[in-house]
């Protein structure tokens, strides 16, 4: 595999290349990329992305179309609506030109207008959460630090969570706040958790953030649940908060599907990021 | 102009009829019947395998003319396990509309952490009108479970749709909770429509099931920071319980 050992970034930049380091391996199969890496990467690029007025983002919409493997990205983006009220941007992901992602960002100009009171915002403190890992193993090249209040890989249903990024994107590139969220996103599956790890496998298809307002920490708190109609399939909800309070909302689709008998699960499915 | 159906079909294009006239502009088309109309154009594509729509999110990208509007579907990703799809409407050849959607092949897991509703069923509430646009004759029903068309701030809603959304087909139940989450923004409002306009950007809806039958409950709440834009967040329910959520981005902007 052509990525990079002990790296303190996800990725590494060569030229107009994304070199995958250790921290983007998934939990689910080590010749693939983690979605929370993946979501990291998509995300830089549509927040990047120009616009003609001052832009925030309202929602970013990422769809996993196949695994992505451990090799080099390229990424494209262009914009498919510009305007001075409304800016739609549509950033892929190219592996030896396959496309593996693809990402859709919708902006909106910024403007003065009246607030409303936001959900009340309760939660125990970071300074009092538990320095729990999302499951038994806690690896030194995870791209997230986690502290599990309540949930997580080793406790079935809804979860709560401080965490932040530990990785930067790129040895050049922070994980921002915006980026951190894509991450955490990705993984309310884990935080959120109903299905068992040793039996079923749950990766998810797709992440979607829809904002309140832009985050501004580093380190963002998460309530995830998994509801399932038990269809083969799974939505998991999220709602994101800094210390300010509660500034988005993030859905995945899981596909759901049990290892069998015939097949032990992959080594690194007791874990999720 | 029929006000029994929302388009009809002929010569390869939609014809807008009545019901499909926008709330806020009636040289435009409305949302409910656009985001329909891109719905449906993914719940009729072929699929390999037996497969549930679990996410569609639809961009309104400019206004729609009150005009035909002709489509295409293209086929992102195909696949045993998931299929990604994009529908588009043109308006005079333009872009006006896409969504994307996630279908995922139907398999079998244990159920989890979908709620039953303690609403009142749509028999047994009150019967108001979310929209006024058309009149009496308009074919979304609607009956409230909290809050009012009057009072600003969270409201739930039962709808249903007494009519067909192209002429001689029925409403799909895809089709169905596309176009009843699209009331979020109007019965979940936090600001004077009299001052200030929220026209939704978009639309996304997440599914773990399809409705049951011809009543979708959405349960919505609006949140702005005042910037410019707001959140809207929905829960979707039927009468036999939480079946999946949606949201909508608002344009917020003073009303000339």
């Amino acid at each position: 595999m052509s990525h990079e050992a002990g790296s303190d970034s996800l990725y590494t930049r060569r030229g107009e290349k994304w070199v995958a380091g250790t921290g983007c391996i998934s939990p689910w199969n080590p010749a693939h990329q983690n979605g929370a890496a993946v979501s990291a990467l998509l995300a830089h690029y549509v927040n990047i992305q120009t616009a003609a007025v001052p832009m925030q983002l309202c929602r970013l919409s990422i769809d996993i179309l196949r695994p992505v493997p451990m090799t080099e990205l390229e990424v494209v983006c262009e914009t498919l609506r510009e305007g001075t009220r409304v800016q739609l941007v549509e950033a892929s992901l190219w592996s030896s030109g396959i496309k593996c992602a693809q990402a859709q960002g919708l902006k909106s100009r910024i403007a003065e207008t009246p607030e409303a009171p936001l959900p009340e915002f309760k939660r125990v403190e970071l300074k009092d959460a538990p320095d729990r890992p999302l499951d038994r193993r806690n690896r030194d090249n995870s791209p997230l630090e986690f502290r599990i209040v309540e949930g997580g890989l080793l406790q079935s249903g809804p979860g709560k969570a401080w965490a932040r990024a530990r990785l930067n994107l790129s040895n050049d590139t922070p994980a921002d706040p915006i980026t951190t969220a894509a991450m955490l996103a990705d993984t309310g599956s884990g935080v959120g958790a109903v299905f068992d790890s040793r039996e079923w496998s749950f990766a998810n298809m797709d992440v979607c953030l829809h904002f309140i307002r832009l985050p501004i920490d580093s380190w963002q708190y998460l309530e995830s649940e998994t509801q399932s109609s038990g269809l083969g399939q799974a939505i998991v909800s999220t709602r994101l908060y800094d210390q300010a309070g509660l500034f988005a909302h993030a859905h995945q689709t899981l596909f759901v599907s049990n290892y069998g008998t015939q097949k032990s699960p992959p080594e690194k499915a007791h874990t999720h990021q | 102009m029929s006000t029994r159906s929302f388009y009809k079909s002929s010569d390869g294009a939609y014809h807008p009829q009545q019901p499909a006239t926008g709330s806020w502009n009636k040289q435009h088309q409305n949302g409910v019947a656009v985001g329909g109309l891109l719905a449906r154009l993914i719940d009729v594509a072929p699929e390999p395998r037996p497969m549930l729509t679990s996410r569609i999110t639809i961009d309104i990208l400019r206004a729609v003319p009150f005009g035909p509007l002709t489509a295409t579907v293209e086929t992102i990703r195909d696949g045993a396990r998931q299929q990604v799809l994009t529908s588009r409407l043109f308006s005079d050849g333009v872009l006006v509309a896409q969504a994307n959607a996630l279908k995922v092949r139907i398999g079998s897991n244990p159920a989890a952490g979908l709620r039953m509703t303690e609403a009142p069923l749509p028999e047994e509430a009150g019967n108001i009108p979310v929209t006024r646009v058309l009149g009496a004759g308009h074919p979304m029903e609607t009956r409230v479970v909290s809050g009012s068309g009057k009072d600003l701030g969270p409201g739930a809603y039962w709808t249903n749709f007494n009519a067909e959304l192209v002429e001689g087909e029925s409403i799909s139940p895809l089709v169905r909770v596309v176009m009843a989450a699209d009331i979020g923004s109007g019965v979940s409002s936090v600001l004077d429509s009299k001052t200030w306009s929220y026209a939704n950007l978009d639309l996304s809806v997440y599914l773990a099931r399809a409705p049951v039958d011809e009543w979708v409950l959405a349960d919505c709440r609006t949140d702005t920071v005042g910037s410019g834009t707001g959140l809207v967040s929905t829960v979707l329910y039927d009468r036999n319980g939480e079946f999946g959520r949606a949201h909508q981005t608002l344009f917020i902007n003073p009303r000339v």
